[in-house]
């Protein structure tokens, strides 16, 4: 029987591979990033290596969080597809989908060796049941 | 598909006791990072490759020759094995496996073993802590006399590491595991600069780490798509368990 599922999940990569392609040809990369649920807190951290703080932009919902970080330094970097030629780094972007709802206002964000750490506390909601 | 790997020799081999330096790709690829610097300052020449089908189909071009992916590096004291691939775990095992064996006909004197170990706090570390592990009593002597190494004495190491020091305790080969607290999931060339200062104090070598820490971010944003494909292949990532004091 054909496997549908192994179709489907062939079908996003190579649509996410050739995403990919098109962002690094002009010099627009999805950074490397990582989502850690520690007690009552998401931690994200994203490696944005070359940028400056003041160059990061950063929107977060109660499900995701986006950050755009314009690249001033001159970064070269050996474009792995199509042609193999050198490009030049202008920009990292992402949509981060968190694991779980959280307050956007209460985020706190630091950035330091190159690496964005973004602290959002989980959303704790519903109405309170008095246990009788 | 078999994972039977093989030795071929590039050049005849004219070492003297040396020591192997072994940093295949894993946490923060440090070893990878480090290693490769090493064979750049060093000036290391190509000695030999590991060919196994298992190995990832990649080569690289420089100038007017081929590297292979996993390749050993030497000069007749010091030996480099690295890999710009990444490798899983059950293939490590038999790369390892056959380069000890290898190397134990020119009579090592010293299996030296460079990683990293993954640490949340990492962020926060203004100096990087390497923590060292052998069951040699020289060797222990040795890296006594080498400040900001702590020796880990007690606790569960898994992840490669665990597979070289086992491949090297059946061999009877003195063996030193250094790892340096790394982001787990990004390259960090901070990490990799640690354990060469280390490695320098050791073997009393003079690698100056600042080119390494001037380029730290073309090498990040070079290697993120081996950092991507380490993480997949090596998913127990390196871990020490019962002695979190060590570290730190």
């Amino acid at each position: 029987m054909f496997d549908w599922n192994w179709f489907e999940r062939e079908r996003k990569r190579i649509r996410d591979e050739f995403l990919r392609m098109v962002e690094e040809i002009e010099g627009r990369i999805t950074p490397l990033h990582e989502i850690r649920r520690v007690g009552d807190e998401v931690i994200v951290t994203i490696d944005l290596p070359g940028v400056s703080k003041e160059d990061i932009k950063l929107y977060a919902t109660e499900d995701s969080l986006q950050v755009i970080a314009k690249c001033k330094k001159e970064i070269r970097f050996r474009e792995p597809c199509i042609t193999g030629r050198e490009a030049t780094l202008n920009e990292y972007r992402a949509t981060i989908s968190l694991p779980v709802k959280v307050e956007p206002e209460e985020a706190k964000a630091r950035f330091k060796f190159g690496v964005l750490e973004v602290r959002l506390p989980v959303k704790t909601g519903g109405k309170r049941i008095k246990v009788e | 598909m078999t994972n039977k790997v093989k030795i071929v020799e590039i050049e005849k081999a004219d070492f003297k006791n040396p020591v192997l330096i072994e940093g295949l790709p894993d946490v923060g690829l440090v070893g990878t990072i480090a290693t490769s610097f090493i064979v750049d300052s060093l000036g290391l020449r190509e000695i030999a490759y590991v060919d196994s089908p298992l190995i990832p189909p990649a080569v690289q071009l420089k100038h007017d020759r081929i590297i292979e992916p996993v390749t050993i590096y030497g000069n007749e004291k010091v030996v480099v094995l690295t890999s710009f691939v990444e490798l899983p775990l059950i293939l490590l095992r038999s790369i390892v496996s056959e380069v000890l064996d290898w190397i134990t006909k020119y009579k090592p004197s010293l299996m030296l073993s460079i990683g990293g170990i993954g640490d949340p706090r990492r962020i926060d570390l203004e100096k990087i802590g390497v923590v060292g592990i052998t069951i040699d009593q020289k060797i222990r002597e040795l890296i006594k006399e080498v400040p900001d190494v702590n020796i880990l004495n007690e606790g569960v190491l898994s992840g490669p590491k665990a597979i070289v020091i086992r491949e090297a305790n059946k061999r009877r080969l003195p063996f030193l595991i250094l790892l340096s607290q790394a982001f787990p999931n990004y390259p960090d060339p901070g990490a990799a600069a640690a354990v060469i200062d280390v490695i320098n104090r050791l073997l009393k070598l003079e690698i100056d780490v600042k080119p390494l820490l001037e380029k730290a971010d073309e090498i990040k944003v070079s290697l993120r798509e081996l950092m991507k494909k380490t993480i997949s292949a090596v998913a127990p990532t390196q871990s020490i368990r019962g002695a979190p004091t060590y570290i730190g």
